[in-house]
């Protein structure tokens, strides 16, 4: 069992890097068509890292490397938590401090830009921290353990007693991906009045972990969308698999056709899904173990 | 009243179609004919007037009669297509096809072939032919003929001159004629602003026509003693000096 | 009172397409005034007239923005052409009145693009661009040019479009319309878009008139203004009826573009119908002498061209007022209280164009 979990947890450490920046590749290359436009390489997202690497960096202010530094050890940390099947709110705690520290990272600057874009990264994180809390309650409810080891052992997939606790998840999904509508403190491409949000200050290799970081966190959390799919039964993994290229695809299509909205719209439209979803499932989920 | 979504329809539209952008450069851009690339020049049929350099709004073509060239600052042009129009000898066209792009700006020099030779001759006149008609004076492009028709004048400045010859070639008399010059009588001139009155010029004259004064600043020909020789030309030190045509 | 920060917004910000600096002064994200600074980009165009020729005037004048190129180098030649009594041909003045309406339509194609840009709609930027793609493919077959056109000149036009060219033409400018009511559904039905444009950046009708607002900023505040009415190129035969929205915001701003998308669509037909024949240009002798003011639509609003001649090749003065320098006040009016997510989507409503306002 010991085994299985290291295995588990060098493989996410190893291969998140990859899988992410694939992932990362193939949202480019489909919102590129989505746009009608031939498109860069799936492997543009590796040839940038790359480049940013070789550029030279100007640190505003020192603390940034440990900063940003602390950002990705922390964001592998609760990544391998999960991965190696161990406690998920553990790991979603952990997550949340990862994001702390970039938005630290992105205050130390002093940057009119990154010190607005901190300020709403903090209103994002207001805005899906409760159904992120939440799903990690519904796992408890749905499946009787924190455990992810538990959890992907259980008779039926999460997801048939969590269809309100899923929608709602992947609606903050979109916030974290930082995608179209939900895009406020940072965006993809960099046409907004945030210049490029909490990233602004951030150059080079610098920019490049930070870079990496969100792929180890886009990688954990389609793996928490994997979860909510997978049960006791081998099939039900590559029907995971399945399940979360469709959100990621789905999160690409909604990149593609919304406009973004401002601060106050995201807080409230979030918090109305995580009470109206997610609240409603979690009621009727305590009536079902009440009366069970 | 405000729809949900309503651009997906559109998106995936062009998900599963063709996209639209090329590989440009890989593949080449095809351009309609009319497309203003870049200003080509026919050297053959070319006088080296010099009127498409004048009217080039950014100054991009340099034309230089002294050394029979034709040149162009890729860069500079702006494919504006006036140089076309103004061109007396239709030598001059705008084609499709951008200039590459280049680390840095360099001039495209064109010559005129040796074999055609130019007329570096001056616009006579046989006045028992003329008629004063002003033809001449308003084919000029360089305003260097003005005839008068009630006082019976007709007077060339020769510096104007181009010697495009589209008054020999427009007169209804033939009463005009380029004349080659022989062996090409030629008064040194020099430009003031350029010299410092070394007097090495008039120490090399032959014939001694030359009096430089450093004094008062003074640069002085005597045309008559001049013999055209061009010594004083030669050894300018700062090359100020050229050799015009005699103005009678 | 919450603590003011001074955030300077440009003059390099990925937002603005071109340079302008305003300094913002904000209390949380609220913009309490916005203070702008121009000259990142003046070429001292106007003060070219001393050095240029009138003829050669024209190429300086169609350069001074690249997006209205061509209303620039027919409003100065318009100018002098009246100055020197020259009685341009029909055909030409139709010639004029149809690269203006393509003007304006790839004009207002690109702010709709800028305008889904500055809101984070990359796709539907992407979408305005490709059609506005189709119409300088038109520019190009016709005058040569993508978007420096160069076919004005003093006395006409220099390009003449064959009527199997104009045919072709007005054929893709009727396909081009219910691609034109696909994408502007969007604009105007979206709920996300709505959400961004509505009741955002109001400008009532007297504020539009008193900050000297024109173009789409003036007719979205309810005011009827629109200079193609003086009837010049061959406006005057053509029925011209102002977009005019009275709402007054930035969703009505889009409004009364896309609503001019459509009329200048109905005006290259009107053109097509009744396009005469004959030459395409006159030739002109003499120099000017005289002072002409000749006043025309761009697609950003009313542009103005002073042109003051003294009888030699030379003007001497000429003086162009640009829409945009027009529509600063105004802009600097909507900013006041707005949210700073709203900037750049209020800098954009006024359609800036900043080599036009510095020339």
């Amino acid at each position: 069992m010991n085994t299985t979990r290291l295995l588990c947890c060098l493989g996410y450490i190893l291969l998140a890097p990859f899988i992410g920046g694939l992932l990362d590749g193939i949202d480019r290359k489909l919102s590129a068509r989505m746009q009608g436009r031939t498109g860069p390489s799936i492997l543009q997202p590796f040839y940038d890292i790359i480049k940013l690497f070789h550029k030279q960096i100007f640190l505003v202010n020192h603390s940034q490397f440990f900063l940003v530094g602390s950002y990705l050890v922390f964001v592998i940390f609760s990544g391998a938590l999960m991965f190696a099947g161990y406690d998920l709110l553990m790991s979603f705690f952990a997550l949340t401090t990862a994001a702390m520290f970039l938005v630290l990272a992105s205050c130390s600057t002093h940057s009119p830009f990154s010190a607005m874009a901190s300020q709403r990264e903090l209103l994002q994180m207001m805005s899906y921290e409760p159904m992120v809390l939440l799903a990690c309650v519904g796992f408890y409810l749905a499946t009787g353990s924190f455990q992810v080891s538990d959890i992907i052992q259980s008779n039926l997939s999460p997801i048939v007693f969590l269809p309100g606790f899923f929608i709602g998840f992947v609606y903050i999904l979109t916030i974290k991906m930082r995608k179209s509508p939900f895009d406020i403190s940072t965006a993809h491409h960099a046409h907004q009045e945030m210049v490029r949000g909490v990233t602004t200050e951030m150059v080079g290799s610098l920019y490049a972990i930070t870079q990496i970081a969100e792929w180890y966190e886009n990688v954990m959390l389609l793996g928490i969308v994997a979860l909510f799919f997978i049960n006791g039964n081998p099939i039900s993994w590559p029907l995971a698999i399945l399940g979360v290229l469709f959100v990621y695809f789905l999160e690409t299509l909604i990149d593609n056709t919304t406009a973004r909205l401002k601060w106050s719209k995201v807080l409230s439209s979030a918090w109305l899904v995580t009470l109206l979803f997610g609240g409603l499932n979690l009621l009727v989920l305590d009536l079902m173990i009440k009366y069970r | 009243m405000a729809k949900f979504l309503p651009f997906t329809g559109t998106v995936l539209h062009n998900l599963f179609h063709k996209p639209v952008t090329t590989s440009y450069p890989f593949v080449p851009k095809e351009y309609p004919e009319r497309t203003r690339g870049h200003v080509e020049v026919d050297m053959e049929t070319c006088l080296l007037c010099g009127l498409c350099s004048k009217s080039c709004p950014p100054r991009a073509i340099h034309v230089d009669r002294d050394t029979h060239t034709w040149s162009i600052h890729r860069f500079d042009c702006v494919q504006c297509g006036y140089c076309v129009q103004k061109c007396p000898k239709h030598c001059l066209s705008i084609v499709p096809g951008y200039p590459e792009p280049g680390a840095e700006k360099k001039l495209d020099i064109y010559h005129k072939p040796e074999a055609i030779e130019m007329k570096m001759g001056q616009v006579t006149v046989d006045l028992s032919k003329c008629v004063y008609c002003t033809l001449c004076a308003k084919k000029c492009p360089n305003e260097a003929i003005t005839v008068d028709r009630a006082a019976k004048t007709w007077e060339i400045d020769h510096h104007k001159c181009l010697r495009c010859s589209l008054c020999v070639n427009n007169c209804p008399r033939h009463a005009l004629e380029i004349r080659e010059e022989e062996g090409g009588f030629k008064h040194p001139q020099a430009d003031l602003n350029q010299c410092v009155f070394c007097t090495l010029c008039a120490k090399k004259c032959p014939a001694s026509a030359l009096t430089v004064d450093r004094a008062t600043k003074t640069w002085k020909l005597n045309e008559k003693e001049c013999v055209g020789c061009g010594a004083c030309a030669e050894h300018c030190p700062k090359g100020c000096i050229t050799m015009r045509p005699a103005s009678t | 009172m919450a603590k003011q920060t001074v955030v300077p917004f440009g003059p390099q910000h990925p937002v603005l397409p071109e340079p302008i600096h305003l300094d913002l002064v904000l209390e949380d994200e609220t913009v309490v005034e916005a203070v702008p600074s121009i000259g990142y980009v003046h070429r001292g165009l106007e003060k070219l007239v001393e050095k240029k020729d009138f003829n050669e005037m024209v190429y300086v004048a169609e350069r001074i923005c690249g997006i209205c190129s061509f209303m620039h180098g027919m409003g100065y030649c318009e100018a002098v052409e009246h100055i020197m009594h020259v009685d341009v041909p029909a055909r030409a003045k139709y010639l004029r009145t149809l690269w203006c309406e393509m003007s304006r339509l790839h004009s207002h194609l690109l702010w709709l693009g800028l305008l889904a840009d500055a809101f984070g709609f990359e796709s539907l930027f992407m979408q305005s661009w490709r059609m506005r793609e189709k119409i300088l493919d038109m520019f190009e077959a016709s005058t040569g040019g993508r978007v420096i056109f160069s076919v004005n000149r003093i006395g006409g036009v220099l390009k003449d479009i064959p009527p199997e060219m104009l045919r072709d033409f007005l054929k893709r400018f009727d396909d081009m319309g219910a691609d034109l009511r696909r994408l502007t559904r969007t604009f105007l039905d979206d709920y996300s878009v709505n959400e961004r444009l509505r009741d955002v950046g109001f400008l009532t009708k007297e504020q539009a008139l008193s900050l000297g607002a024109v173009g789409p900023m003036l007719r979205a505040s309810g005011v009827c203004y629109d200079v193609r009415k003086t009837g010049y190129a061959a406006y005057g035969d053509l029925e011209v009826e102002p977009v005019v929205s009275t709402i007054g915001d930035s969703y009505a701003r889009c409004q009364v573009r896309i609503g001019e998308l459509f009329q200048s669509l109905d005006l290259i037909r009107q053109v097509g119908e009744k396009m005469p024949t004959g030459p395409i240009a006159v030739p002109v002798k003499g120099n000017p002498e005289g002072e002409f003011f000749m006043r025309c639509e761009q697609p950003r609003g009313e542009a103005v061209y002073y042109v003051r001649a003294n009888g030699t090749k030379n003007l001497d003065r000429m003086r162009v007022r640009t829409p945009t320098f027009a529509n600063i006040p105004a802009m600097l009016q909507t900013l006041k209280g707005s949210q700073l997510a709203d900037v750049p989507l209020l800098i954009l409503t006024i359609d800036p164009c900043i080599s036009c306002t510095e020339r």
